[in-house]
């Protein structure tokens, strides 16, 4: 990989999640890039900059206990664990083609487990190495918007790695 | 003169003394609100084909109250406004966009997009894309088709339908409702606060004086049952909304041929519009990016309120999965979920259940509206139930799905290799390890049971399931796992267990003392052959050598360190959990539609109406008795005019399938009637089609009676007779209709009959001297119609409420006099003359006010009527003689009203 990306959010800390919120509330939460060494495909998504924020798209007909976030909650970080790494190209461009939707632990369409319990966090901050406590969940949309269980991965900021999410 | 004077200073005094109605505190116009369609259980049974005209809409808002709370307390708003409102504001929107739909629909700005896609004159575009979508909610294609059919009716075009038609060949006469089908292009909305006579076409047969008085009284005290959507409440329940959403239908026959396309095309564009950025953005401002995650199939019911359906009628997995939540409105769920079929692991399926109870309430208040006080009270209990349900259901599949998915990573060489190595060590030592050997033998009972008797049926609801593409995305966990593959394993482990279990039994290896304790079998093997209740909401199994490692573990980090859960302890326990895995999987792709929705359409049932399925499923038909009666009438008439001639040598074969119906001339045309060889075949035809006349044609519907006995080789026909089984009353049963169908658990249904019997009935009169016979039969045929149309229950009948009507002639009489009772259950008005009733019906129809007395003279030259609007009364002249109003079929236009000129008197447009 030539390029190394670097992706920051705007929704990583509890605090920065929110003041982004309630700045842009029509338009949904949003992820702050930082093309650190100005990756090409980067600087498209950004449209020409080297830092940018970015709407992202949130799943269709998703919202509650239906079977996505069930068993996503219920197995994040006990039998659903980071496997293989995932290329940020293709995370780069699936945000381009507003097919990605961005979790962090304090997603609101998360009413299945509550984010501020022990195990929770434990849990959540198990997806990454080194205890890192913001990973990011990126789950790819299909056409109609909605989650493929098969399209999860982690980006974990400490290390500015992506893995694919599996079933353990 | 003088006596003609008096005569008009009495009529002047009369005129004076003109009763004045009681005052109205109505702020809805009931003019808006449909009809109360009350009926029987056949007419409704039979309304199930038609489409609904009115509709509950249920809302459960507690998944998107709890996102809204979650939602401002990470952007630190007021948590409680922001959920309040965004609550309200979802309702309205929803509200909203039903409406628009509805006003582009009915001024033909959109097109109806037809539920049936076989039809030669379907859209093509529209057509191919039903037919290449798996399912319509989750084709992006049709999401283009549809935007641009929307884009298209937001353009200003004088005339929508030639722009319509050159996008998609839709066609003009079959796609398009026609002007003034929906009254005034209006729908009525209603939020049912109190669940009250409004719903007593719900509750019971026939309206009764009783009912209307209720009716009136919750007509006249409004406020405390409903309101307008349009008013500004506070809302009763955060939870969940009871609408009533009325169309106001004026033709019922256009209704009837377009009315479910209609629905249909509600639907798709409701899922389209609830996710359309610009709509919402319109109407519901800073919500409008969180709405389209809310899931409609989860958070919307759609229920008919009344017979008619949403969704045509039809025998399939998808419509009885959905009927069947009526189950969670109704009081017993709670109290005896012990019995529900769903609670088991081994449910039958929903179509035994309609065949074990055929004939079931309609009408009675058969989702308990009245043990509820408030309507949103009612609601909660009933999405309540629905919640738990549907979180079992979801746990039961999913839990379900991943056990298989892990147990079958194993490969069945292993498996066959460790069950090996467990009997060896068994066999070596069977004392020291009894709980391997108890494991073993449940093994065996179990796999004996599940894979011999059920395997077939589970093979089938299995391989429905793979065609689920919601299915599909839960297994998308691994990329290549495919419910193929589900039933594929476990065939392969059950030759191995079988083949291990055979060569015990050979063995006489149970034999030995081995103590069997019931518990220890799986749930599944337990409710099938021990009968055992199910637990509710608990599908937990004894588990055996859960050892950790197990036999088959799964990842687990618990807390800090990553370990592995034993998810079966041995080989013989994990062939176990697969197979209840299995059954509790196949129990779930029942009520698949229903109970794990995920869909953006909101999920539609015919919850008031139990026999929409049984007649879709053909286990009630509502025509029977009708069309037994008449045909028994004709046949009796038939018999009036052969009993002077003698009877016919006919026979007819007994080779006939039961629940056919089957015509005589059916029979004939099938070869399965047979002549007496002495006759002359050709002239006993032509005689017998020619007495049968026109019940040759009507069909008979060969239904099974108990009976032990094989059935006879033919049935003989003796005058006009089919009757199947002999003539002993112990062993025959005739059906006449579904209601009397008496079950027997000791015998087989066997013997078919057909109910036309006139033997036994007829004997004492076919002795009778000739010339009374016939005389004697015609008697007979009236009565026998008389008294087999005069089911209160088998037997269509239907009575129609005008609200309006109801709620004016309390205000004029202040009650519901016993007189009015049946002009009220026409639909009618009831008032003190037909002219009055003349005058009063043109008031409401051209002016938008109440009237507070009416006075006629008796002349019938004039009618003064007092309104709220005015304090002179406006006057109509006319033919208003009693002849006059008796023929007057339409109401009296603005013109033919003389107004004060000091009256606003709105008129109506």
């Amino acid at each position: 990989m030539k390029t190394i990306l670097f992706l920051l959010l705007a929704l990583v800390t509890d605090t920065s999640f929110a003041v982004e919120f309630k700045a842009l509330m029509n338009a949904g939460p949003k992820l702050s890039v930082s093309c650190e060494r100005g990756e090409t495909s980067c600087i498209e998504l950004c449209k020409g900059e080297t830092e940018c924020v970015i709407e992202t798209v949130l799943c269709r007909d998703c919202m509650g206990s239906g079977l996505f976030f069930t068993e996503l909650y219920r197995s994040l970080g006990r039998s659903l664990l980071p496997s293989q790494e995932m290329p940020l190209e293709k995370i780069i461009k699936s945000l381009k083609e507003k097919k990605m939707m961005v979790m962090d632990r304090r997603f609101f369409l998360n009413i299945i487990e509550d984010y501020n319990s022990f195990d929770f966090k434990e849990y959540y901050s198990l997806l990454c190495d080194y205890q890192d406590s913001m990973p990011i969940l990126f789950a790819e949309l299909d056409s109609k918007q909605v989650p493929d269980f098969a399209k999860i991965s982690v980006f974990c900021p400490l290390s500015q790695t992506a893995k694919i999410l599996r079933f353990e | 003169m003088t006596f003609i004077s008096s005569f008009l200073l009495i009529l002047l005094s009369l005129n004076l003394h003109a009763e004045e109605w009681k005052k109205s505190q109505l702020k809805i116009k009931l003019p808006e609100m449909n009809n109360l369609e009350f009926s029987n259980r056949a007419a409704c049974a039979n309304d199930s084909n038609k489409p609904t005209k009115s509709l509950f809409i249920l809302i459960d808002n507690l998944n998107l109250g709890k996102t809204l709370y979650r939602f401002a307390k990470n952007e630190n708003l007021d948590s409680s406004v922001f959920t309040t409102t965004g609550i309200k504001t979802y309702r309205k929107t929803l509200l909203q966009a039903l409406n628009t739909i509805t006003y582009k629909l009915v001024n033909r700005q959109l097109p109806l997009l037809p539920v049936n896609t076989d039809h030669y004159l379907t859209p093509l575009s529209y057509q191919d894309l039903s037919r290449r979508c798996h399912s319509l909610d989750r084709c992006p294609e049709l999401d283009i088709y549809i935007k641009s059919l929307w884009d298209l009716s937001e353009k200003k075009y004088l005339n929508y339908i030639p722009r319509i038609l050159k996008f998609d060949n839709f066609n003009s006469n079959l796609h398009f409702l026609k002007d003034e089908v929906v009254k005034k292009n209006r729908v009525g909305c209603y939020e049912v606060k109190k669940f009250s006579a409004l719903e007593a076409h719900l509750y019971g047969g026939k309206p009764t004086k009783d009912a209307l008085s209720e009716l009136s009284s919750a007509l006249i005290n409004n406020q405390d049952y409903f309101s307008s959507c349009d008013e500004e409440n506070k809302m009763p329940s955060l939870k969940v909304a009871t609408y009533q959403w009325d169309l106001l239908i004026s033709d019922d026959k256009e209704w009837d041929r377009l009315g479910f396309d209609f629905w249909n095309s509600l639907k798709l564009y409701l899922n389209y519009l609830m996710k359309d950025e610009a709509f919402l953005k319109k109407v519901a401002g800073e919500y409008a990016y969180i709405f389209p995650s809310v899931s409609m199939s989860e958070s919307v019911v759609l229920a008919s309120n009344g017979c008619g359906s949403i969704s045509p009628p039809s025998c399939t997995m998808d419509y009885l999965s959905k009927n069947s939540m009526r189950l969670f409105a109704q009081d017993e769920f709670k109290t005896s979920m012990g019995e529900i079929e769903l609670m088991k692991q081994i449910p039958s399926s929903l179509a035994d259940d309609l065949l074990k109870n055929p004939i079931v309430d309609v009408n009675r208040d058969i989702l308990d509206f009245k043990n509820y006080e408030m309507a949103h009270q009612w609601t909660e209990n009933f999405f309540d139930n629905f919640s738990k349900v549907k979180g079992f259901f979801k746990l039961r599949l999913l839990n379900s799905t991943k056990n298989l998915f892990y147990i079958s990573r194993t490969k069945v060489e292993h498996f066959a290799a460790s069950l090996d190595r467990d009997l060896e060590t068994l066999k070596k030592s069977p004392d020291s390890n009894e709980e391997l050997k108890r494991s073993f033998y449940h093994l065996c009972a179990e796999y004996y049971v599940g894979t011999h008797e059920k395997l077939s049926f589970l093979k089938g609801d299995i391989d429905n399931l793979s065609k689920n593409e919601q299915l599909k995305d839960v297994l998308s966990f691994n990329n290549d796992y495919r419910v193929e593959n589900i039933l594929e394993y476990l065939s392969s482990i059950r030759n191995e267990v079988i083949l291990r279990c055979n060569r015990l039994e050979k063995e006489k290896f149970w034999e030995n003392n081995l103590a069997i304790n019931r518990p220890d079998y799986k749930r599944w093997y337990r409710q099938e052959v021990y009968q055992e209740k199910p637990a509710p909401f608990d599908d937990s199994d004894p588990s055996f050598l859960k050892t950790s490692p197990g036999f088959i573990s799964i990842a687990d980090h618990n807390g800090v360190n990553k370990t592995e859960l034993s998810l079966c302890g041995s080989a013989s326990e994990c062939a176990r959990v697969y197979l209840a895995d299995m059954f509790r999987l196949r129990a779930v792709s029942n009520y698949l539609t229903a109970l794990v929705p995920n869909s953006g359409f909101p999920t539609d049932a015919n919850i008031f109406n139990p026999y929409s399925e049984r007649v879709a499923c053909k286990t009630y038909d509502p025509w029977r008795k009708t069309k037994t009666s008449m045909f028994q009438f004709f046949v009796d008439l038939s018999q009036a005019g052969l009993s002077i001639i003698n009877p016919m040598p006919v026979y007819v074969s007994a080779t006939i399938d039961p629940k056919t119906p089957v015509s005589f001339a059916t029979l004939v045309k099938d070869g399965k009637v047979f002549y007496d060889p002495s006759f002359n075949k050709d002239k006993v035809h032509a005689s017998l089609m020619l007495d049968l006349g026109a019940i040759a044609g009507i069909p008979c519907l060969i239904s099974i009676s108990d009976i032990k006995q094989p059935p006879v080789a033919y049935y003989a026909f003796n005058g006009i007779n089919i009757n199947a089984c002999n003539e002993d009353s112990k062993n025959t049963a005739t059906v006449n209709d579904s209601s009397d169908i008496r079950t027997s658990k000791t015998s087989h249904s066997e013997c078919f009959t057909c109910s036309l019997s006139l033997v036994g009935s007829l004997k004492q009169v076919t002795t009778a001297v000739p010339v009374v016979r016939p005389f004697a039969f015609l008697t007979y045929a009236l009565i026998n119609l008389y008294k087999n149309m005069s089911d209160p229950e088998n037997v269509p009948r239907r009575w129609e409420v005008n609200p309006f009507f109801v709620h004016e002639t309390f205000r004029k009489y202040g009650e519901i006099p016993k007189k009015c009772v049946r002009s009220l259950s026409r639909g009618d008005l009831c008032l003190e003359s037909k002219c009055e009733e003349v005058a009063a019906k043109s008031v409401y129809a051209n002016f938008n006010t109440y009237i507070e007395s009416i006075l006629t003279d008796p002349f019938g030259q004039q009618t003064k009527i007092k309104t709220s609007s005015c304090s002179k009364p406006i006057i109509l002249y006319n033919d208003l003689s009693l002849t006059g109003c008796q023929m007057r079929a339409r109401p009296y236009t603005v013109e033919d009203f003389k107004i004060p000129s000091s009256c606003k008197v709105k008129v109506t447009k």
